[in-house]
């Protein structure tokens, strides 16, 4: 562990006491002066022409300038170093004195003639998102303004990009960013409060008021958010089966033998898609001489130890099957917008649920429904469900669950915010679009995002300042400044939206019928002949009567002796992918420029 | 090593603050002006505290007034925008005892400049002044 001891570098603060009337409409003339420092070094002195400093909405500022450095060192020097500009104002009325840039030099050529050196200058917008290393640091940027989904727009750990982490969240912003003449990063709801200053004719430069309509581009029709939400639906049915083997008189007056164990299970395990819930009971016969009264006499129908061991007198439990259907939710957010395109534009996200379905609904291979003991079966500690060797989650009996993988209904509406905050954006941006341009002698006290008020040419609207650019021009004394209000036709004051929004949730019953298992006895007078039961409808233990029977009929159906189990297809309904529109309510806010005009 | 907490544009604190802030002051009826900036250190490894007695002594910044020009009573300093309502003019402003560096960790400092008793003119006399640190990596 290394340590250093010092004093961290002071923060200068410099305060401009300004006059109010500098910039009143009727002041007559101004003087100014222009304070231009390179890496600290004062040049104003070797400026020469134009001075430009233009800043804008989610941009860097940039200026732009001339002057004749005294050496070639001086020239080649310049690379990378801080520029500050600011202007001294005098209006007669009072002397003011602003800050119009902070900033570094990013180009620079010569003339060799002049040696008159031309100097392009940028802020340090760009650079504060792509320094950052962590999403964290991106998001502070935004001063909680950014609607942050990592469902949706995740930070790439892998390869970090930070800008277009960056960008990905500016997009979900009710307002802009930018860099201050100070230096300062800023970031500025799109709204329109109190102007901090009105202007009539008197105060702009004549010819220099314009309204601006929306391009057709800005103006679809609607703007849609729509957030595609694609998970899983784990279904579960169980199904009660419950046999009993022919009783002991049948047996003995139809001539049947006992049923063999071994037949039943192997019928249980070539069950299709479906499973014995824990384990099935298995009765055993009775081992018994069964006494059996026939025509006045006693008989026994006796049951050895083998015949108990290997036949079966009844079978008990339950079959369940799960399986998973797709699902699609469409949540949306419509938009309205006054364009006339008839464009409809879609801001559009998806989540996936990340979830092995196919293998959740693959029962394990140790999901055996034959028990391993016959005898003396061990106590389990605690009930068993029957589940518990198939991976969760455990679906209720005849329920289902919506399963999202690891997004929870909390991302999930995140995820709608930053999807509905993206399409919010758009929308007034687009109608933001509609501006009013004007310029005035040169005005620094109004930064980007300030509101302003125009009331010329029959013209009047409030405005917030998206774009300003200052131009003072050290020849011919000209010094202006060019504003650019955004007025959009809104709703209120400020960007934005509110949302209800619930999670889809939907009421599932699934009631399949299954067959009941019986014992068919064929070759029997009173077998079934006529209108035979459909064979999907015919379940249980066949076997044929005995000829020496007297229940014996050779003309009756035969039946191949089998156990045979039926259980119920699913329904498609409950199989088949599904896809689900769920629209969202929102309010969305606009903010308002009041724009009135009269021819 | 050299001391990498100072004073910085962003919350995210990538751009160190070279040049003077500069705040505008209206000589008849003057606003109060706010701006934040950002104290911390972008390596977030790095831990800063009081030199005077580190781990104890809280880290401070407070308005160093070189003479002349504005008072430092101009000045108010907080933690938070809500915090300069109830700030002392001119009072230091006390941090915590240790400073982890990381964007995660940077300290908003909120600055309010109120002059209400100058001619129009530019004044630089005034900076904000910290601690001395002991930063340890």
């Amino acid at each position: 562990m290394a340590f250093f001891t010092g004093t961290p570098t002071p923060l200068g603060l410099s305060v401009s006491v300004v006059s109010a009337h500098v910039f009143d409409s009727n002041v007559s003339s101004l003087r100014w002066v222009v304070s231009v420092s390179i890496g600290g070094a004062d040049i104003s002195a070797k400026i020469d022409g134009r001075i430009s400093i233009t800043a804008s909405e989610d941009a860097a500022r940039v200026a732009s300038f001339s002057f004749t450095p005294a050496t070639w060192a001086e020239y080649a020097g310049v690379d990378g170093l801080p520029v500050v500009i600011e202007a001294s104002i005098n209006s007669g009325a009072g002397f003011d004195v602003y800050r119009l840039f902070t900033g570094i030099v990013e180009s620079k050529s010569i003339d060799p003639a002049t040696h008159l050196c031309d100097v392009s200058c940028r802020d340090g917008y760009q650079e504060v998102a792509a320094a950052c290393r962590t999403p964290d640091e991106v998001e502070s940027l935004f001063g909680g303004l950014a609607e942050i989904s990592r469902s949706v727009h995740d930070w790439n750990t892998a390869s970090p990009d930070p800008a277009a982490y960056f960008s990905g969240l500016l997009d979900t912003v009710p307002g802009a960013c930018a860099i201050s003449g100070s230096g300062l990063w800023r970031v500025f709801p799109w709204s329109i409060g109190t102007p901090a200053a009105s202007f009539s004719l008197a105060d702009v430069l004549d010819d220099s008021v314009k309204l601006i309509s929306s391009n057709r581009i800005d103006s679809p029709r609607t703007v849609k958010a729509m957030l595609t939400h694609r998970f899983y639906r784990l279904h579960n049915v169980e199904m009660p089966i419950n046999w009993t083997a022919p009783t002991v008189f049948t047996c003995f007056e139809r001539g049947l033998r006992l049923v063999q164990r071994s037949v039943v299970l192997g019928a249980v395990e070539a069950v299709n898609n479906w499973y014995a819930k824990g384990k099935l009971t298995i009765i055993s016969p009775p081992i018994a001489n069964h006494p059996i009264t026939s025509g006045g006499a006693t008989v026994y129908f006796q049951i050895t130890e083998l015949d108990s061991n290997l036949g079966i007198w009844g079978l008990q439990g339950t079959f369940y099957r799960r399986w998973y259907q797709e699902v699609e939710v469409a949540y949306s957010v419509t938009i309205d917008m006054p364009g006339n395109t008839g464009r409809e534009e879609v801001v559009a996200a998806s989540l996936s649920a990340s979830f092995d379905a196919a293998g959740w609904e693959s029962p394990k291979a140790n999901d055996t429904p034959v028990s391993i003991y016959s005898k003396n079966v061990p106590v389990a500690p605690a009930g068993p469900t029957g589940y518990e060797a198939l991976s969760a989650p455990w679906p209720p009996a005849g329920g289902h669950i919506d399963h999202y993988g690891v997004v929870d209904n909390a991302a999930l509406e995140q995820a709608m915010r930053h999807v509905l905050a993206k399409a919010v954006r758009r929308a007034v941006a687009g109608r933001r679009q509609q501006r009013i341009a004007f310029s005035r002698p040169l005005d620094p006290r109004f930064e980007i995002g300030a509101t302003l008020a125009v009331n010329a040419l029959g013209m009047s609207a409030t405005g917030q300042v998206m774009e300003v650019r200052h131009t003072l021009d050290c020849n011919s004394g000209e010094a202006i400044s060019d504003f650019t209000l955004a007025c959009p036709d809104g709703n209120g004051t400020a960007a934005g939206f509110t949302i209800s929004f619930a999670p889809h949730s939907a009421t599932v019953v699934k009631s399949p019928t299954g067959v009941p298992l019986q014992n068919w006895i064929g070759a029997a007078t009173d077998t079934v002949y006529a209108a035979p039961p459909a064979d999907d409808s015919m379940a249980g233990w066949f076997c044929n009567t005995d000829l020496l029977s007297p229940w014996y009929d050779m003309n009756a159906p035969f039946y191949n002796e089998q156990f045979r189990i039926v259980l119920p297809e699913i329904d498609a309904v409950y199989r088949d992918p599904i896809k689900l529109e769920s629209p969202v309510t929102a309010t969305i806010g606009i903010p308002n420029a009041g724009l009135t005009v009269v021819f | 090593m050299a001391l990498t907490f100072q004073f910085h544009a962003d919350p995210a604190l990538t751009t160190p603050l070279n040049a003077a802030l500069m705040f505008i002051q209206d000589d008849t009826a003057p606003q109060a002006v706010d701006a934040v900036v950002y104290f911390g250190s972008p390596q977030a490894a790095n831990l800063a505290h009081a030199s005077s007695n580190p781990g104890v002594a809280p880290i401070q910044i407070s308005v160093a007034n070189s003479g002349g020009g504005i008072a430092a009573s101009a000045i108010l300093l907080a933690t938070s925008q809500a915090g300069l309502a109830a700030a002392t003019p001119g009072a230091p402003l006390v941090l915590a005892t240790s400073i982890a560096g990381g964007a995660v960790n940077a300290v908003a400092v909120h600055i309010r400049v109120l002059d209400s008793a100058h001619v129009a003119g530019k004044f630089a006399n005034l900076s904000l002044a910290v601690s001395s640190i002991r930063e340890t990596s």
